[in-house]
């Protein structure tokens, strides 16, 4: 084995160890701006801002729950990228498969907030906690099938086998995003269409720059959990290629003190 | 509960909200961190790289 074989000492060899301590540090910038706009979007959300003509109050709770089906929606496309690329023989790299479940893992927080969030929003907007609706139906299912992805992860096995596989559950998990984001317009539904667009909005003011606030800041706090996790991953593969490579050490060691012991 | 609800402007389900949205995301990001450093311990050469100092099988 060469020195550069050994994955550890190629990466001190390439170069690509300033990498990761840059994206690092970047990761971290994203982290703090991020909670800052948490902070800022919590204080323009609850104190600042007007309560809404029919809405009331309620409106405060629409400063978090679009950016955390947005965040979730981000995350997702971003674990549909990752598997797309690492199917893909050509770009084929395991670290692909880390980033996209570490995004996907991301995406279920965000989806399970979302219901959290909405729900607590429909029961004095709408009279109850939960209904069958298209939107909330699909999004209910969005979860659930990520969830089920997530549980894939876990499945043991080689970890080509094991990144194809959850690679092509990706794939097939995201079909429900566009029917998630699309049921308003193809059913008819409870919860209100698209407020923001492309070149119109129907948020004004202090509302809307709330509104901007919380969708960049969120988004900010998405990218450190990604790269956080991404890390943990990383460290996991290592300790698990570790572990197997001491119990193989240990098991030998075993095989040869008995072919000893049956010598003398 | 729906008349406490329009009594108030629905203040209480907004900070029940606010409250879930980010003691979850809090708590997950508290679970990142730990879960990475109690790693980083564990691997002795976590975050750092290898020394040259020459080929690890004598090859």
């Amino acid at each position: 084995m060469s020195v550069a074989s050994h994955p550890v000492e190629a990466v001190a060899l390439t170069g690509r160890a300033l990498a990761p301590a840059r994206g690092a540090r970047i990761a971290s910038a994203c982290g703090l701006v991020g909670l800052v706009g948490v902070v800022l979007t919590v204080w323009l959300g609850l104190w600042v801002t007007p309560p809404d003509a029919y809405m009331g109050n309620l409106v405060r709770l629409l400063y978090i729950h679009p950016s955390m089906a947005w965040d979730a929606f981000l995350a997702y496309g971003v674990s549909f990228l990752a598997s797309a690329a690492y199917l893909w023989p050509r770009t084929r790299d395991l670290r692909l498969d880390r980033v996209a479940g570490a995004s996907a893992e991301a995406g279920v927080v965000f989806t399970g907030i979302t219901l959290v969030t909405g729900s607590l929003w429909g029961r004095p907007t709408w009279g109850v906690w939960w209904t069958w609706d298209p939107l909330l139906t699909t999004t209910a299912l969005l979860f659930v099938l990520y969830l089920g992805y997530l549980a894939l992860r876990r499945l043991p096995g080689e970890p080509e086998v094991r990144a194809r596989r959850s690679a092509i559950a990706a794939l097939v998990a995201f079909i429900d995003v566009p029917i998630v984001y699309f049921s308003v317009s193809w059913w008819r539904s409870l919860h209100q269409g698209p407020t923001i667009q492309p070149g119109r909005s129907e948020v004004h003011g202090s509302m809307a720059w709330t509104l901007l606030l919380s969708f960049v800041a969120f988004s900010l706090v998405y990218v450190w959990m990604l790269a956080e996790r991404y890390r943990l991953a990383g460290l996991q593969a290592r300790d698990e290629v570790e572990g197997l490579a001491d119990a193989l050490a240990e098991r030998r060691a075993e095989a040869g003190m008995s072919r000893a012991g049956e010598a003398s | 509960m729906g008349a406490l609800a329009v009594a108030t402007g629905g203040i209480g389900y907004v900070q029940g909200g606010y409250v879930v949205a980010l003691l979850t995301l809090a708590l997950y990001a508290l679970s990142l961190v730990a879960r990475r450093r109690r790693l980083s311990r564990r691997l002795p050469s976590a975050g750092r790289t290898a020394p040259l100092s020459g080929p690890r099988d004598g090859a």
